[in-house]
């Protein structure tokens, strides 16, 4: 299918990894906002451990476990469902931090 | 090889280097591969973050309510949605605050700007807000029946809110002027009047037993029962003292404080029409302000202007009225539905009125 219409696989792999990295790095960031702002409450009870620790083991967790997460995907990169999964995580994340900037926005 | 699997290429493609040494042709096509590529990255991005603005608005939309708000001829006009009602009405310069069912909104009058600002995350109750120069105060609780409230503060510079304290069961609404908060709460059987500087988190005791306090700089007022006399306490020296002014007497209909002068509604005895008044705190001259007036509500008062609404002609509707000084009472506007609440600050007046379903808050002018 994506031979078909021209697309390299893992190029299109490598954007999506890059664009998660960078989409949870703004999760976090607009997060925090929220949190600051105390308009929001961190209801992942991992994460509020680590936001409460302070901005660094929030920060070193959160971009730690995507990319630990964005190299297996890599690693699997042999497998259609690699690429797939990057497609809904990117998907999921893009809606978040759309959502979260938003927000901010209208504050 | 499995199903779902395809075959790994030979080695892990070269991203720049090798467009770059193939002929043109390949070039572009690399070129061509490359746009298509980014093109599908950014639909999946595109995918997602149109989800993101779908559930924003149509949260906006469904759930939270906002009310409508719209320029008038010399100010704004919110109308509520949804049946919610509008209350607790209060301004200070620019800012106009008040409760939309258990939310707290905020409009910024110089911009049109409305903010939602409460109920916090897991709250479902609130009371109506207070609202100083800089800072905003009202409490939030998980319901309205529950034995504790937090004390909420919202700094408009920074457009940040925050927990200041929390309290037992909320016996008053809370009152601000600068950084000072006071109400009346129970822990218990203990009933006191109490505050807190929302800035540092300092508490205030200010007086064991019920009372509705009023603040502003550093004095406080209360009373037991919504009748004189007074009970006034100046926060820098701790003095307290009876306040009783002249032509004052039984129960009142509504006080305001501000810069050591009172306003209020004093009932006449025995009859409907309530009379509005002013006085200093440290004694001297009642001044009549408005006399006799019908179906008074409020009043309020800045410190300058006092105003208030009364019946309209025959008994119908509501007028809003406002008098500076000495100067003589005018009409500041006239609606066919009665006043439920004013408010005044510098040159603003905003007051609430109920039309069926719909709450609708409107703002004047006040001519200079």
């Amino acid at each position: 299918m994506m031979g078909r219409l021209g697309i390299d696989r893992q190029r299109l792999l490598v954007l999506l990894l890059v664009a998660l990295w960078l989409l949870n790095v703004a999760d976090l960031a607009l997060t925090r906002y929220a949190m600051w702002l105390g308009f929001a409450i961190e209801s992942n009870g991992v994460m509020d451990y680590f936001l409460r620790a302070g901005a660094a083991p929030a920060l070193a967790f959160k971009v730690g476990i995507v990319s630990v997460g964005a190299l297996l995907l890599w690693r699997l990169r042999a497998h259609r469902t690699s690429l797939l999964g990057a497609m809904a995580l990117c998907a999921v994340f893009a809606a978040v931090v759309t959502y979260q900037a938003l927000w901010a926005l209208t504050r | 090889m499995t199903e779902g699997q395809v075959e790994a290429p030979a080695a892990a493609p070269s991203l720049e280097g090798s467009v770059a040494s193939q002929p043109p042709d390949c070039r572009a096509q690399g070129h061509a591969t490359w746009a298509r590529t980014l093109v599908a990255a950014a639909v999946v991005l595109a995918v997602g973050a149109s989800v993101g603005a779908l559930s924003f608005f149509v949260e906006r939309a469904l759930w939270l309510h906002p009310p409508v708000t719209t320029r008038s001829a010399d100010g704004w006009r919110v109308e509520s949605r949804h049946g919610r009602r509008f209350s607790g009405l209060a301004l200070c310069g620019e800012r106009l605050i008040w409760q939309n069912g258990p939310s707290i909104e905020l409009l910024d009058l110089a911009a049109g700007k409305l903010r939602l600002l409460g109920p916090g995350p897991g709250m479902r109750a609130t009371w109506a807000p207070a609202i100083g120069e800089r800072y905003a105060v009202w409490f939030e609780a998980v319901s309205g029946k529950a034995s504790t409230a937090d004390v909420i503060a919202y700094d408009s510079v920074v457009g940040r809110r925050w927990k200041v304290a929390e309290i037992g069961e909320v016996y008053s609404l809370p009152s601000l002027s600068g950084t000072t908060a006071v109400w009346c709460s129970a822990n218990g059987s203990a009933t006191a009047v109490s505050g807190v500087d929302i800035v540092t988190g300092e508490r205030l005791a200010i007086a064991d037993g019920y009372g509705s306090p009023h603040i502003s700089q550093e004095l406080v007022v209360w009373s037991a029962h919504d009748a004189w006399p007074l009970t006034a306490r100046d926060l820098t020296s701790n003095r307290t003292w009876s306040v009783v002014p002249a032509a004052a007497g039984g129960r009142f209909a509504q006080i305001v404080l501000a810069q050591r002068v009172l306003a209020w509604g004093q009932p006449a005895v025995g009859g409907s029409a309530t009379s509005v008044m002013k006085a200093g705190v440290g004694g001297g001259t009642t001044q009549v302000v408005a006399a006799a007036v019908a179906g008074l509500e409020g009043p309020a008062f800045d410190g300058t202007t006092v105003a208030w609404a009364q019946d309209g002609p025959a008994g119908a509707g509501g007028v809003v009225m406002a008098r500076r000084g000495e100067s003589p009472a005018f009409v500041v506007a006239t609606r066919s539905t009665p006043i439920l609440e004013v408010v005044v600050s510098g040159s603003t007046v905003a007051w609430l009125t109920q039309q069926g379903d719909v709450s609708v808050i409107e703002t004047g002018e006040l001519p200079r």
